[in-house]
């Protein structure tokens, strides 16, 4: 015989239970759609045309693709070290900038010259403002969701004193950069331009995957990759076994502040040869869904970063199509799929 | 000489500008003591805000405003209750995850209200408030500091957060006082909102928050989870952005300094801060578990 006490019991077992939680967001994704006054199978189209329709749009795919590959590893890197890293905005942000003005500053050199210092600084931009905040946490248990964030708004204004005080466009009214001369040849060779009707998309997806890939080799089997994963799973036991638990994390971090600072190559080789300022569409933060998406597994990035790819650029076709619907919609959809694969369903007890 | 009249400006600044962030605090601070970590509350200050402007558009009424704020954030709220208490997702990952809802629906609903993405229209002068948020602003941290020290209520929840099995052993349910914990936080949060647009503005305009929400986090560490010392934090960062509005424009050795040098400096002075450059602080023991 079932007691009311045991039937509300089961009831709330089931709905614990991952799958209840994945449907009912489903159920809420679509009710705001029928909501906003469209229909949902029209959005699911309008987002696949606008994704897939062209070769052009495959390309603006691809480049929206490579800035979520590069902050999503960022992203991921950390979470395997037990960190959450926030500040990819912060950390593409400086690399972009920091590598712009070292291509400025060295066009004189040559072209060969001029994309060295652009990739080296804008790697070592990036990893610097990774370092600050990991160095925070490691020496005074800073927070670093907090400190990241703060590093965001940081970078956002010193990159645009950077640029608009020191390299500004001198043919153009807008807040951007001097344009860097080393692109247009550069482009005229790149299989990836030229496969792609001359979208912005370029060889840093190729460099990316490659990434990945060497990320997953790295971490999965080598020695020094065993180390990063217990740091980040057992860290107490990784310092019994005299693992230097801290320096790990401490590079790791610094390393994918390095990653998300390559963004300077996507935009060099593709966007539009220039930092323009606002030119990052919230790309670090998709990050984070790109990484949790893909359970922060290097090799997986590579789908989960094409998977939000074709999102932004699908809902950035929702904002012609639809009435109601913008471009932001493509947040909803990262928020979403970030609920879908972190609820576990309740595991303690009810109290 | 150091001009008396601004400096009676720059007080009075520190003491308006501040009153969102010290909500907003009050809010983080009641849901991290019982022991759940609202880092949701960027996205409630944000949609209170927007709320708040918008239905103090439609309807000429500020606090009908305030009412809708608080709804609006409360649902972020719940929201985040459900996927972290009764989901099990981890919390701080939960948090930006709704930071990052709310950033994607707040346009889209003010394109569906305004056909615009930015802001809601500019509200009249005349149903703005004036002098309500200053009222609530000292009140809140009274009351929460008495009811953290004098309440039964108030000692449960710090249980909750430092100890949970003393609750559960005491026969009070521990998730029933974080699910409160969420819900009053979120009101603060939204609350905090409509400060932002109603009082302190005439309008929603995008991304209004500007991460007050985590600079309150911010303040809340630094003033060791309690609250009085958390409104001290506040208004310190109160005074930063209050100073930076003034400093915008001036001099150093003769070359005027870059306006983006003056408006990091109240995030700058975030990471001082969280850096522990001027003090260490302990957060409650049973957080995020």
């Amino acid at each position: 015989m079932q007691t009311k006490l045991a039937q509300m019991n089961l009831l709330l077992d089931k709905m614990s239970s991952r799958y209840f939680w994945i449907l009912s967001l489903a159920l809420v994704l679509i009710g705001f759609i029928l909501i906003s006054g469209e229909s949902p199978a029209f959005v699911a189209k309008v987002v696949w045309q606008s994704a897939t329709g062209s070769k052009y749009d495959f390309g603006m795919t691809l480049f929206y693709a490579t800035h979520f590959i590069l902050t999503g590893l960022s992203v991921a890197l950390c979470f395997r070290v037990g960190f959450f890293n926030v500040g990819a905005e912060g950390q593409l942000n400086m690399g972009t900038a920091l590598g712009v003005a070292a291509s400025l500053l060295t066009a004189p050199l040559g072209f060969a010259v001029s994309m060295i210092a652009g990739v080296l600084f804008g790697f070592l931009g990036g990893a610097l403002w990774a370092y600050i905040p990991a160095i925070l946490k490691i020496r005074r248990g800073a927070h670093e969701v907090i400190s990241t964030i703060m590093m965001n708004f940081v970078a956002s204004g010193l990159s645009a004193y950077l640029i608009l005080y020191h390299f500004p466009n001198p043919d153009s009214q807008r807040p951007e950069s001097a344009l860097i001369p080393a692109t247009p040849w550069l482009r005229d060779h790149d299989l990836m331009a030229m496969s792609f009707d001359g979208a912005p998309v370029s060889f840093t997806f190729i460099l990316a995957i490659l990434l990945c890939l060497m990320a997953e080799f790295w971490i999965n089997k080598t020695i020094l990759g065993f180390s990063i994963r217990i740091s980040g799973v057992a860290p107490e036991a990784a310092r019994i076994g005299k693992i230097p638990v801290g320096k790990i994390q401490l590079w790791i971090f610094t390393l994918a502040g390095g990653i998300a600072g390559l963004t300077f190559l996507t935009e060099a080789l593709g966007g539009t040869a220039q930092y323009r300022l606002g030119f990052s569409a919230d790309y670090g933060f998709t990050g984070i869904a790109v990484a949790l998406v893909a359970a922060n597994r290097p090799a997986a990035i590579i789908f989960s970063g094409l998977l939000f790819g074709v999102l932004h650029k699908g809902a950035g076709g929702l904002e012609f199509e639809t009435n109601s619907l913008t471009k932001e919609f493509s947040y909803i959809m990262q928020a979403l799929l970030i609920f879908i694969f972190i609820i576990r369903g309740r595991r303690n007890d009810r109290h | 000489m150091i001009d008396i009249d601004l400096i009676i400006s720059l007080i009075e600044s520190m003491f308006r500008i501040s009153t969102p962030l010290i909500i907003a605090a009050m809010g983080t601070l009641i849901a991290e003591r019982s022991g759940v970590i609202n880092l949701a509350i960027e996205g409630q200050i944000l949609v209170g805000a927007f709320a708040g402007a918008a239905v103090t558009y439609f309807f000429a009424d500020p606090y009908l405003g305030l009412l809708a704020a608080m709804f609006a954030a409360i649902l972020v709220a719940v929201l985040l209750g459900l996927a972290c208490i009764e989901g099990g997702a981890e919390q701080v990952v939960s948090g930006m995850s709704m930071n990052i809802l709310v950033m994607g629906a707040v346009p889209i609903i003010g394109k569906i209200l305004f056909e615009n993405t930015g802001g809601t229209p500019a509200i009249e002068m005349a149903q703005r408030v004036t002098l309500s948020p200053l009222i609530i602003t000292i009140l809140v941290p009274l009351v929460i500091w008495y009811l953290l020290k004098n309440s039964a209520w108030g000692l449960r929840l710090i249980f909750s957060g430092e100890r949970s099995v003393a609750v559960l052993t005491a026969g009070y349910s521990v998730r029933w006082l974080r699910w409160q914990a969420y819900l009053l936080s979120g009101a603060l949060g939204g609350v905090a909102g409509w400060i932002l647009s109603v009082y302190l503005s005439s309008g929603f305009s995008r991304g209004m928050s500007g991460g007050r929400g985590f600079i309150a986090l911010a303040a809340m560490i630094m003033g060791r989870w309690q609250p009085i010392p958390t409104v001290v934090v506040c208004l310190f960062f109160g005074l930063s952005e209050a100073v930076q509005i003034q400093l915008q424009g001036i001099e150093v050795l003769g070359q005027k300094v870059p306006v983006q040098f003056i408006q990091i400096l109240p995030y700058v002075l975030a990471l001082v801060v969280v850096g522990g450059f001027m003090m260490r602080s302990r957060a409650p023991a049973d957080l995020g578990k």
